[in-house]
């Protein structure tokens, strides 16, 4: 018996962080906006950031490339038990 | 900036001055945030090093790169939020009032206002090595109520700031004198 979790999982946790990242950047830019601060100080530390971010996840498409997602992390396999009390030959 | 952003602004009321604190104040949120981009490089380098293997395997290699980009992200994130922590706390002096604004991280924003006519009291300090060196401080503005008090924190020059905020409390008097006088007659 083999219990197993996809790789693909860890991709749609990686969405989710990804999701919570851009509502966080969101909010800080509302912040900005709605507060009259947008200055050339405020919006140079924004496209800085966004040029960062702009730059990791396209290195992180780039190191992803070819990665086949339906591989699998075997979370328990019954052979580890079996094989920890091998048969005696007598 | 514009005032209405903030508050109801008056017909005759201008900005004098709008006060943030100091820009070497920002430079530790700086240095976490190189530190904090350093440490995947340098575990990188000892990966490389100590479990090559973890870099090319079909299961750990992608691991690995979704847990660096996520900690990159998490990274700029945490630096963008330290700079709006800073940039918007900001001291905003007109002609008629202090309006104090607090950004206490991002769902967290006070603000204080204070007519200047009120104001009994105004006291600079600067303490430190480097806010001597850098000449920035905190200048805390007392009413005759001792409830009511707006401290600009880390600003730059607060010695100038005290002597204007003292200058602008006594005209701001004068104007509401002598509209009572003019009242009166």
């Amino acid at each position: 018996m083999v219990i197993a979790l996809p790789l693909y999982i860890f991709l749609f946790l990686y969405f989710l962080v990804l999701a919570i990242f851009a509502a966080f950047v969101l909010i800080n830019f509302y912040h900005i906006v709605g507060s009259g601060t947008l200055t050339v100080m405020s919006f140079t530390i924004t496209f800085f950031t966004a040029t960062l971010t702009v730059f990791t996840l396209y290195e992180t498409y780039l190191l992803l490339q070819g990665t086949n997602w339906q591989e699998t992390i075997p979370l328990f396999n019954s052979n580890w038990i079996t094989n920890l009390f091998p048969p005696s030959t007598l | 900036m514009h005032l209405s952003y903030f508050v109801h602004q008056k017909s005759y009321e201008q900005i004098e001055h709008t006060l943030r604190r100091h820009w070497v104040t920002f430079i530790p949120s700086i240095i976490i945030f190189l530190i904090m981009l350093a440490v995947p490089i340098i575990v990188f380098f000892l990966i490389q090093k100590l479990f090559p293997n973890l870099l090319t395997g079909p299961i750990s290699q992608p691991l690995t790169v979704l847990f660096g980009s996520s900690y990159a992200l998490m990274t700029y994130l945490f630096f963008y939020i330290q700079f709006i922590d800073y940039y918007l706390d900001l001291w905003i002096v007109t002609n008629d009032r202090i309006i104090d604004i607090e950004q206490k991280g991002l769902f967290d924003r006070t603000i204080t206002e204070l007519e200047l006519f009120q104001i009994q009291d105004v006291t600079s300090s600067v303490k430190g090595l480097f806010p001597t060196i850098f000449h920035y401080g905190d200048v805390t503005v007392t009413t005759a109520s001792s409830t009511q008090s707006i401290i600009f924190h880390e600003i730059p020059n607060p010695d100038l700031v005290r002597q204007e905020l003292i200058r602008l409390a006594e005209g701001d008097r004068k104007y509401h004198l002598g509209n009572a006088v003019g009242i009166k007659t």
